[in-house]
């Protein structure tokens, strides 16, 4: 069967690829030992994404894959942000939050 | 009917076997949005309740040990990596080196199940059980702990669920490569295989840190 | 029609087992139709009582906990088992690979899985009934649903693995129209029917997995009390309806956006016209599919939810109208100056269009923030929905069951009995529906196996109504078994139809076309 526009490399990027992984894995837990307050949740999850992005381009192939399936899974992103923003814009809206949740 | 496999041939209804790859990998990615949107819905239950109980999270992630997850975070690294070097030597034409990658795969993710059992050990012991089995109530200091606890059990345990079915889907395919089903141009299975894989891993790099740093 | 150079699906393996593992497209289509007439059989005898019981104020015959199980079974039968299958698994399955020039679905095996995890879904569910029976509705709103019967749990089982069922044959279509295109069909070139079914299946993929989860988190509620949507234990109940209107909402559209799609042929096949506005047709199926995943909190206006959310999502509701109103627009412009033929395929597609206007145009009412406040939960909502639901997609069902007969048994029906049961079916469902938004807007609220007395009058016009949609629909059986058994030979192309499949033989041969088609033109090409 096939194909594949993109020819063969050696594995010298899949090596790559996994330091950067790890180089970002340390920095993250580093981060996590300073206390920058609401800063450190942001930075975790800007790091997170990186380490998730550079898995998706280069261990998923997405650098090769085609426009259709790029925009596919993106789409998962977004409607999980969709899902995520309005029940968000409710809760974050209810008039006396604090009080709603008993057993505070 | 034909058949998709030993004989290279192609199902009936594709015009040849690289359309063929293409719907099935198209098929794959598909499945992938699936498991992503499942798995939003745990992931804004933890942003809801975290908005409304910061202090329930910071007091919830003392209990996990840091380095554990950071080991796991590193071995199911590394299982992406075998995984995609295994593709890359069936498309080389390698498939013993092929085959020695995807059981190292296997091999990560027994070893990632092992410290998970670990994990859930030490926090079974200290009665930090999910939702109605939670019997550490006299030395937390937020009355809804538990909540928390639901949480990374409900997160972990499906990522878990979901890690086995990926070492069965590998050993899968792993059975067929031994059979000489796969060759350089023949190797749908293992890339659909080793996208999941990679989607485990993709959601353990939210995991570890929403789980084990939260501050 | 016998002799064809392959012999045609039916008749392509002999005996029960051919079908039960056979991998063709066109019987797991019909698979779906016979699982799911049966579940519409029982689901519209639990209609029939709960209309008997409410007939006249007071207890007829039902006690209030029974009626409750039985109005939550009608609830979950018809809507996960009839509607939400009905259209995309059913008359998509048959249509979609033909309409496309295809030999079959992307993935055949898949196809037949699917079929198989529905009906184990199904069954999982109907054993609720044994394991202490459901009165949660078909909403299973928590915190009722944590404490009420053990049924609830299998119910709930049920319906998450039927979402799998739901969401493996969407995969499947998006992946088969992405790929599987004959030569020349480009996207624009696709039927109308497509589309739809196209949009049905991108909800299906997006929205039903947060379904699964939502009912996966609530067994979890159940069995470990994991405390999300329980309030008492820290979670948050209304919690549980964002996420289960994140799936539920768009499955609105999953119910609704294939009848649409039958509308669309079915205008322009007895229209004898090109389409008019087939881009704005097609696209605006997308576009409701985008949009209804951002109204879902329309739902819960009075349910705890913010008032400034429920600003926002009584907003983005009417732009749900927006789309909905240009398919209308297209349809009725389609027919206008075309040769209209009133067969009964088309009776039906009119009485959608009717119907549908009705219950859209009170999806307005009822997404205006203020008037939703006090309709809400009265027999107004379920007028409305029923409106949709029954008037929109199960005639847009039915006129796709007629339009498709022919091309699937080969053989024509009785027309005239045919017409018979939609004046019954038309007429009646106005009598049993139409009273329940004037009982709604005085104030009669749902879900009560009783009433004050009042209401009675509407409601005993209601319940006659119902006989006559009964009524309808057992005549359907018969003409539908009459004409499989008698029916006379319909040929190729009965209607004069332009799509596809009305270019092969009827009953299609085993792999479609012997000769891939190759298209050259749009799919409506009259003139």
């Amino acid at each position: 069967m096939a194909h594949d526009a993109h020819e063969i490399k050696g594995i010298g990027i899949y090596l790559k690829v996994f330091a950067t992984l790890i180089v970002l894995t340390i920095v993250t837990v580093a981060v996590a030992q300073v206390n920058l307050g609401r800063l450190n949740t942001l930075i975790a999850m800007l790091i997170a994404t990186a380490k998730a992005l550079v898995v998706m381009i280069w261990f998923m192939h997405m650098n090769h894959e085609s426009t259709l399936n790029r925009i596919v899974f993106g789409t998962a992103f977004i409607f999980a942000l969709i899902f995520y923003g309005l029940t968000f814009m409710d809760v974050d809206t209810r008039i006396n939050l604090q009080n709603l949740f008993i057993n505070k | 009917m034909s058949t998709v496999s030993s004989g290279h041939t192609h199902a009936h209804h594709f015009e040849s076997s690289q359309h063929e790859h293409k719907a099935g990998i198209h098929g794959v990615w598909l499945f992938l949005v699936t498991e992503i949107l499942m798995f939003s819905g745990l992931f804004v239950a933890y942003a809801i309740f975290k908005g409304v109980y910061p202090e329930v999270f910071h007091e919830g992630h003392r209990y996990l040990d840091w380095r554990l997850g950071a080991l796991n975070t590193v071995i199911l690294l590394f299982s992406s990596l075998t995984m995609a070097l295994s593709i890359h030597y069936i498309r080389v034409n390698k498939p013993k080196a092929a085959m020695i990658n995807l059981l190292i795969t296997i091999a990560c993710g027994l070893g990632f199940m092992i410290v998970k059992y670990i994990e859930y050990n030490a926090k079974f012991h200290h009665g930090l059980y999910p939702g109605h089995f939670f019997t550490a109530h006299e030395h937390i200091e937020h009355k809804n702990l538990a909540l928390f606890f639901s949480l990374y059990f409900c997160m972990t345990g499906l990522h878990g669920i979901h890690v086995l079915t990926g070492m069965g889907l590998i050993g899968w395919v792993a059975i067929r490569l031994k059979k000489g089903e796969f060759g350089p141009h023949h190797y749908t299975a293992v890339e659909g295989v080793g996208l999941f894989w990679h989607l485990v891993d993709l959601i353990w790099i939210y995991l570890f840190p929403l789980l084990y740093l939260v501050s | 029609m016998a002799h064809e150079h392959s012999t045609d699906y039916l008749h392509h393996g002999k005996g029960l087992w051919s079908w039960l593992t056979t991998l063709d497209h066109k019987r797991i289509g019909l698979m779906y139709m016979i699982a799911i007439l049966t579940f519409f059989f029982f689901g519209g005898i639990f209609a029939l009582l709960i209309r008997l019981e409410l007939m006249h104020p007071g207890t007829q015959f039902m006690s209030p906990t029974v009626y409750n199980q039985v109005m939550t079974l009608h609830g979950t039968m018809m809507v996960f088992m009839v509607i939400i299958p009905g259209i995309p698994a059913f008359l998509g399955n048959f249509v979609l690979p033909i309409h496309l020039g295809a030999k079959d679905v992307a993935f055949p095996r898949l196809n037949l899985f699917s079929w198989y995890i529905f009906i184990a879904g199904a069954l999982i569910a109907a054993s609720a009934v044994v394991f202490g029976g459901v009165d949660t509705g078909w909403t299973f709103y928590t915190p009722y649903s944590i404490q009420t019967y053990k049924g609830t749990v299998f119910m709930v089982l049920g319906a998450f693995v039927m979402g799998f069922s739901s969401i493996l044959t969407g995969l499947n279509f998006i992946v088969t129209v992405h790929k599987l295109r004959a030569p020349g069909m480009t996207m624009n070139r696709v039927p109308l029917f497509i589309w739809s079914i196209y949009s049905t299946a991108i909800i299906q993929v997006l929205a039903t997995p947060v379904l699964a989860i939502t009912l996966l988190l609530l067994v979890m509620e159940r069995t470990l009390g994991i405390g999300f949507f329980d309030a008492s234990l820290g979670g948050d109940p209304v919690l549980f309806q964002h996420f289960f209107w994140f799936y539920s909402h768009p499955a609105v559209y999953i119910m609704i956006l294939p009848a649409m799609g039958i509308i669309s042929e079915l205008v322009v096949t007895f229209s004898r016209k090109v389409v008019f506005g087939y881009t704005a047709i097609a696209y605006s199926s997308i576009g409701i599919a985008a949009v209804s995943f951002l109204v879902w909190g329309h739902h819960m206006f009075v349910s705890g939810q913010s008032e400034f959310a429920g600003k926002i999502f009584s907003f983005i509701t009417m732009l749900v109208g927006v789309p909905t109103a240009i398919k209308m627009f297209n349809w009725v412009s389609t027919m206008y100056k075309g040769s209209i033929r009133m067969d009964s395929p088309m009776l039906f597609a009119v009485g959608f269009m009717f119907l549908f206007a009705i219950g859209g145009v009170t999806g307005i009412f009822l997404a205006t923030l203020s008037i939703d406040v006090h309709l809400h939960d009265t027999y107004f909502v379920v007028a409305h929905f029923h409106y949709v639901m029954v008037g929109g997609t199960l005639m847009a069902l039915m006129g796709g069951i007629y339009y498709w007969f022919p091309k699937m048994f080969g053989k024509m029906f009785n027309e005239t009995l045919a017409r018979i049961t939609f004046a019954l079916i038309f007429l009646g469902f106005n009598i049993t529906f139409f009273p329940q938004f004037i009982a709604g807007v005085q104030g009669m609220p749902r879900r009560y196996q009783d009433y004050i007395p009042e209401y009675e009058w509407l409601n005993r016009i209601s319940t006659i109504g119902s006989w006559l949609i009964g009524a309808g629909f057992l005549l359907v059986l018969y003409v539908l078994i009459q004409g499989l058994r008698k029916g006379k030979p319909a040929g190729p192309n009965p209607w004069g139809a332009k799509t596809l499949e009305w270019t092969i033989p009827s009953p299609p041969p085993h792999e479609n076309f012997t000769t891939t088609p190759v298209v050259s033109g749009g799919p409506y090409e009259y003139r």
